[in-house]
């Protein structure tokens, strides 16, 4: 136990110690070397927990928790099937950020916001305790915000904080609730804010619905969901490209979801789950459309990235196994192509001092590698074939379909949309004639070795998901065929406490037999 | 394992083989600084000379065999719920004739590209698409189920497109290509939606699982849906009416892949969908009828667009057009061994009459500068009144698909984006957007 809690601990305390080391450092090679050195350690040690994680628990949740509790506040951190995967590709995300973004960006001190954002994203993901996650999500925007400030763009910074402040009320007031609950009960629950117990506890006495629809919408503004979704935009085009990728491209929104919601208002989330198919419908189809008339390369991944939350949405309201386990995958291999295209981008920006399409075109004859690198991960946003895009398209649409037909073909008309999108911007900006409307046409450089490594090993890591899919679904199975059994049994309260996350390992294995026998016995009556 | 066993192996890894290609070839070109043509040609002609080879050994057992159809499972991708992907390949009458006229198809462009395209700045990216799209071929022809035909037939799709903007310096082929990528996407949302509904009606879309359970099927308006589905897909692969006017545009790319694409076999994909389709088209009599409209309205426009074209490939690009009408009202009409036999023989004159084309136009303007030939006369029988100007305007399906459907969404987005972009600046209390070089620092 002891083990876990120091592996643990020390996923989210190295990049917070190295941010403070950085301080004192000069050099900023020294400190850049040192920035990577730190997110390839957190990389290795997130992996090796998650091949712990499948080697001796199969997907079911680790513990380590650190016994004394503080005002009810207990040092409680965890993983299982869903957080074991995030945690590594959060990581992935922060050192292909290190490695490619352009040095002239990646100053001394945007490192350490960088490593800072990092160490504050694991510990949301590592938590196991109300009160720690929702600290842990509250400052993970601040390093952000304040680098706005410093830059003076205030607009941005009004708006983030003002929407970050909204994503995180809902949170806030759950704490006091329970900490008023907990001074009124007295001894009876010394730790009010552990979510197993929580989970576990509002069976018999059910926190207020009203609490629960604003921790969904707080979820909902951190996804980035419309119509949440300007402060995104804004950002993605005023905020500089590394530190809004470390704190953005994370799934942290849908993952808080499955996290607080879920468990904790299961009746509620049910409920919830058309506005949520709807909301992530119109999501999807408004960000293609607007992605459409998009001249500006950042604003176009923006809008890109709204379409994609909009998938993850309408993924998890689906409630069924392929849907959900769908969402999930889709979720990786989104965050995997949203950081290759806006690194992409940002070395657009620095070479050809502009984003604009209509200033760019021809790229491809200067820099044909970038241009490569642009097509194969938009064709892998779109779900060609042998690429992950592909498998967790094709489950999301299965998901969608079991219930809901329109929504299935919202869907795959909006991925033909994203199609056009990324292809359209790809031919103006790679294609056509040379425009030599911005500064230094000549001197636009094709990609740098380290650029290059980032953008393959990037698409590689989609065409390896794509071409064998099988072990990232078995992550998943735990989580997916639980939330399975919530809807084949139509009794979501009582089925909720089967997920894996908050119950032993022995519950998920019984759900997860009885949803296979469920599943054998549906495909044998299709086909008599 | 024994000798059959063996060789269905060997068949089993036709897809394989030109997969295998590209990625060398793609490999070859991030390792090496300067690739050698040879290196290029000898990697694409080992992997189609192996494809041909597998694809060979597979109809020759399933011709020894008896002929019975032959499913082949060869691995299980993966498996959520109760959705699973399993890669199986399936040798039948159809797929046989078809994959044996592609493999070799695809091994004669490839010696036909190796002298055309010399010293050619794209050679290595033509000949790694050409892979590429041999991979998603044989996949789309060979797979077993809907899903692996959707596949195939993404990756045909995206290959087309990237071919027909080989000559991406200029602006036509970037726009044609542009047009065509269009179409499909959108047009591949009825493959998608078919292939899933499927799913959803039968628990499954393989082949073997499924057409012979369509008998027993209740449901009229599910079939027709899906079946309606599928006719949208084939209509854009197939160029038919009223999404048929990416082809004549696609003419752009380099002969070569334009002869075995549209001259071979991407765009007879549609007839192929069809003819696996069909014991859906015989559950109802309206998805017939549809069939049979829609081609035999392509075959006639296209037939008389074609009377008046002015070039050659244009001219070639519409005649192919209106046979693959003629194949949709076979399949139509019930005659999926008809349209088969169209298709083959079809597919062979015309990828030949593609690769001809440019030279045949070389030897007819030598000749008549040599006086062995009379001069040419144009010659229609639409004369000049309301039918030749509908013909020449192409009876103005693309404009009238721009002006209604095109430009209405985009005028809306545009509409809907100076909203927010308002909504933007008033929440963050600035002045809208600001001088770009001014992020010229981050």
């Amino acid at each position: 136990m002891n083990a876990n809690l120091v592996l643990f601990s020390s996923i989210w305390v190295l990049p917070l110690l190295m941010s403070l080391v950085l301080g004192v450092v000069r050099s900023e090679k020294v400190a850049r070397g040192l920035a990577v050195a730190t997110a390839a350690t957190v990389l290795f040690l997130s992996s090796w927990a998650l091949a712990k994680d499948v080697v001796t628990h199969t997907f079911s949740r680790t513990e380590a928790m650190w016994a004394p509790t503080l005002l009810g506040i207990r040092y409680h951190l965890g993983i299982d099937g869903l957080s074991a995967v995030v945690l590594p590709v959060a990581a992935v995300v922060v050192l292909a950020v290190l490695c490619a973004s352009p040095r002239k960006v990646l100053t001394n001190s945007l490192c350490r916001q960088i490593l800072l954002t990092e160490s504050l994203l694991l510990g949301v993901l590592l938590s196991l305790d109300l009160s720690i996650l929702t600290l842990f999500w509250i400052t993970s925007l601040w390093p952000l915000f304040r680098e706005l400030r410093k830059r003076k763009e205030y607009g941005a910074a009004r708006m983030m904080g003002l929407m970050g402040g909204l994503s995180s009320l809902p949170m806030v007031i759950l704490l006091v609730l329970l900490w008023v609950q907990k001074a009124k009960t007295g001894a009876a629950s010394e730790t009010p804010f552990d979510l197993a117990a929580l989970a576990q506890r509002q069976l018999a006495d059910p926190l207020p619905d009203v609490l629960g629809g604003l921790v969904i919408a707080g979820a909902l503004i951190r996804m980035g969901s419309f119509p949440f979704h300007l402060w995104f935009l804004s950002l993605s085009e005023r905020a500089p490209t590394p530190l809004t990728l470390t704190a953005f491209a994370t799934p942290l929104g849908l993952f808080v979801m499955t996290r607080i919601p879920m468990p904790l208002f299961p009746g509620l989330f049910v409920r919830a789950v058309p506005l949520l198919l709807w909301l992530g419908l119109i999501s999807a189809t408004y960000g293609a459309a607007l992605a459409l008339v998009q001249t500006d390369l950042r604003r176009l991944l923006g809008y890109f990235w709204m379409s994609q939350q909009g998938f993850l949405l309408a993924g998890i309201a689906a409630l069924n196994a392929p849907g959900v386990s769908g969402a999930l995958i889709h979720a990786l291999g989104t965050v995997v192509v949203r950081t290759g295209l806006a690194l992409l981008i940002g070395s657009i920006l620095l070479r050809a001092g502009t984003t604009d399409m209509r200033r760019l075109g021809g790229l491809v004859r200067t820099a044909p590698q970038m241009a490569a690198g642009f097509l194969l991960l938009s064709v892998a946003a779109v779900g060609a074939p042998a690429t992950l895009g592909f498998v967790s398209e094709d489950l999301l649409t299965q998901g969608l379909l079991e219930h809901h037909e329109i929504a299935a073909l919202v869907v795959l008309l909006t991925t033909a949309l994203n199609g056009i999108v990324l292809f359209q911007a790809f031919s103006r900006v790679f294609l056509g004639e040379a425009v030599a409307t911005f500064s230094r046409p000549h001197a636009f450089l094709d990609l740098l070795p380290r650029e290059r490594f980032v953008a393959v090993a990037l698409f590689g890591m989609l065409l390896v998901g794509g071409l064998v899919p099988a072990p990232l679904l078995a992550v998943r199975t735990s989580v997916v065929e639980a939330l399975h059994a919530i809807d084949k049994e139509k009794s979501p309260i009582d089925n909720l406490h089967g997920t894996p996350a908050h119950s032993d390992s022995r519950s998920s294995d019984v759900d997860h037999d009885q949803v296979k026998q469920r599943a054998a016995a549906s495909t044998h009556t299709g086909h008599s | 394992m024994t000798t059959s066993q063996a060789l269905w192996s060997f068949a089993a890894l036709s897809p394989a083989w030109p997969a295998a290609g590209a990625l060398l070839v793609g490999g070859l070109s991030l390792v090496c600084k300067k690739t050698e043509e040879k290196h290029v040609v000898w990697i694409s002609q080992t992997a189609l000379w192996l494809l041909l080879l597998s694809v060979l050994v597979g109809s020759g057992l399933w011709f020894f065999e008896g002929g019975k159809p032959v499913d082949l499972r060869v691995l299980d991708l993966y498996q959520s719920g109760d959705y699973s992907l399993t890669l199986r390949l399936y040798f039948d009458f159809a797929s046989v004739p078809i994959s044996v006229v592609a493999a070799v198809l695809i091994l004669a462009t490839s010696r036909f590209a190796e002298r055309y395209l010399h010293r050619e700045a794209g050679f290595l990216r033509f000949f790694a698409l050409m892979l590429t799209f041999a991979a998603g071929v044989m996949m789309l022809l060979l797979g077993g189920s809907f899903d692996l035909l959707l596949a195939g037939w993404e990756v045909v799709g995206w290959t087309s497109v990237l071919l027909v903007g080989f000559f991406h310096e200029r602006t036509g082929p970037v726009r044609a290509a542009s047009r065509v990528l269009v179409t499909y996407r959108l047009c591949d949302v009825g493959l998608l939606v078919g292939a899933v509904a499927l799913h959803g009606a039968m628990h499954s879309t393989e082949y073997l699982d499924v057409m012979p359970h369509l008998a027993a099927f209740s449901s009229h308006s599910r079939i027709l849906f899906i079946g309606l589905a599928f006719l949208v897909a084939a209509m854009g692969k197939s160029a038919q009416f009223p999404v048929g006017g990416w082809l004549p545009r696609a003419m752009e790319g380099p002969t070569a892949s334009s002869a075995v694409f549209y001259g071979g076999l991407s765009v007879h994909m549609g007839i192929y969908l069809l003819i696996r389709a069909e014991p859906l088209l015989q559950q109802s009599v309206l998805l017939q009828a549809a069939v049979v409209v829609v081609g035999g309205t392509t075959a006639v426009m296209a037939g008389l667009s074609g009377q008046v074209c002015a070039d050659a490939k244009t001219n070639l690009a519409y005649a192919t057009i209106s046979q693959v009408g003629l194949m949709f009202v076979e399949v139509g009409l019930g005659f999926p061994k008809l349209a088969l036999l169209h298709l083959v023989t079809h597919s062979v004159l015309r990828y030949y009459q593609f690769l001809r084309t440019p030279s045949t136009l070389q030897d007819a303007l030598l000749r008549r500068q040599a006086g062995i030939a009379p001069e040419l006369e144009s010659r229609t029988f639409l004369g000049s009144g309301f039918l030749y100007r509908l013909a020449i305007e192409r009876f103005a399906v693309d404009s009238s698909l721009d002006r209604w459907i095109a430009r209405p969404v985009l005028s809306l987005a545009k509409t809907i984006e100076a909203y927010e972009t308002r909504l933007g600046a008033f929440l963050s209390g600035s002045q809208g957007s600001q001088d770009d070089n001014q992020e010229q620092t981050r």
